[in-house]
């Protein structure tokens, strides 16, 4: 009956451990990430989403003067929450900071929106109106 | 002694509303850190929100900018660099979109999901913790079409975000928790989104110095915009 019972207990505590592990995260894998990094300033902004593209498949799409509208798209896929998409396609200097703002709690509406309309573009071929657009919303 | 009753009862009416709706000062450091292929973004800001709606960001890194916005959604945004501030009036704006206020108003639940579109489907108990799964109803082409969120002790820690193939493709961790008096809230918030097989994206929110009321570190909860700023209008501008 002790050994039943020390088996059960062995069980559960083995069991939440398990839980333990999956639902928590490595600090110290994160901690290694962030430390092997480069750091990005912000006159890097539109390098940093051309940079992005080097991880892709295609990595000579960001190579090309006028923006690409499949690197748009992709990199709106990648760092569309913080906006790095719009400083590819030519934006406002602080529209990072617009993105970063909305993106926490409306789970990157406006992004997903951006998203959207990029792939359609890239599907024509045509994404004039998003290139050097000025407004929060590009799509208005 | 009617007319000191009639004033006795003016005053009680006029301090009521005070009593029971006290106007709460929250203000934190947030430094957001993102990585990908080697290379790191890195975001640093203050925020001071008011349970009137009244938020006002203050961006440091890489650059800064000041960001005053309401419930509503009416925004300035200001380049003290430039002294140029642009007028925006988005939904998306609202004060109510920062993580604070979810946690400050208890929608944590289900961080408004369910107003986005999203059904729960199942709640379940693993040990300590409940799961809750939520389906999207909105559109088959939604990005997202399931999101699991983990609970302990009716926080949330632990948030997948799914395809519509059912694969995995954000997690999000909130922990190290921190109880102040008016609410509790995660001061650190870790995501992990995968772009393909081998590549995902890692970023984290710290934050830190959160200050409640009378002990907030700054006075920036009632920052103007200098008057003489230029106004910068979105909509006249060249595309």
């Amino acid at each position: 009956m002790k050994k039943l019972v020390l088996l059960f207990f062995s069980l559960f505590a083995l069991s939440t451990f398990a839980f333990a592990d999956k639902y928590e995260v490595n600090e110290n894998e994160v901690n290694a990430l962030f430390a092997s990094a480069t750091e990005v300033s912000s006159q890097d902004l539109n390098l940093f989403g051309a940079g992005l593209m080097n991880t892709n498949a295609n990595n000579n799409l960001a190579s090309f003067n006028r923006p690409n509208p499949w690197a748009a798209f992709a990199i709106c896929w990648v760092v569309g929450g913080f906006g790095i998409h719009r400083h590819y396609l030519g934006t406002n200097g602080y529209m990072w900071a617009l993105y970063t703002f909305t993106c926490g709690g409306i789970f990157g509406i406006v992004t997903f929106v951006d998203w959207v309309v990029l792939l359609i573009g890239a599907a024509n071929n045509d994404i004039g109106n998003y290139v050097n657009n000025k407004r929060f919303m590009m799509w208005l | 002694m009617n007319i000191y009753f009639r004033k006795l009862l003016l005053f009680v009416l006029i301090l009521i509303p005070s009593i029971s709706f006290p106007q709460n000062k929250i203000s934190t450091n947030v430094v957001s850190k993102q990585f990908l292929n080697k290379k790191l973004l890195t975001i640093e800001r203050d925020i001071y929100y008011q349970t009137n709606g009244k938020l006002v960001t203050h961006y440091i890194r890489p650059e800064e900018y000041f960001l005053v916005t309401n419930s509503f959604g009416e925004a300035r945004v200001y380049n003290p660099k430039t002294n140029e501030v642009m007028l925006l009036n988005e939904k998306s704006m609202s004060s109510r979109n920062e993580l604070i206020y979810s946690f400050l108003t208890n929608e944590y639940h289900d961080f408004g999901l369910l107003d986005l579109g999203f059904k729960l489907q199942n709640q379940k108990k693993e040990g300590k913790r409940i799961i809750k799964t939520f389906v999207s109803q909105v559109s088959k082409t939604d990005k997202i079409s399931k999101i699991e969120m983990v609970y302990e002790n009716t926080l949330p820690i632990y948030s997948a975000y799914f395809d519509k193939k059912g694969l995995l493709v954000r997690k999000v961790y909130y922990d190290k928790y921190q109880k102040f008096n008016i609410f509790t809230f995660p001061t650190q918030i870790t995501e992990i989104s995968y772009i393909s097989a081998k590549d995902s994206i890692v970023k984290r929110d710290v934050y830190s110095n959160v200050q409640v009321n009378k002990h907030s570190f700054n006075n920036l909860f009632d920052y103007q915009i200098p008057s003489s700023a230029k106004l910068v209008n979105p909509i006249n501008m060249p595309k």
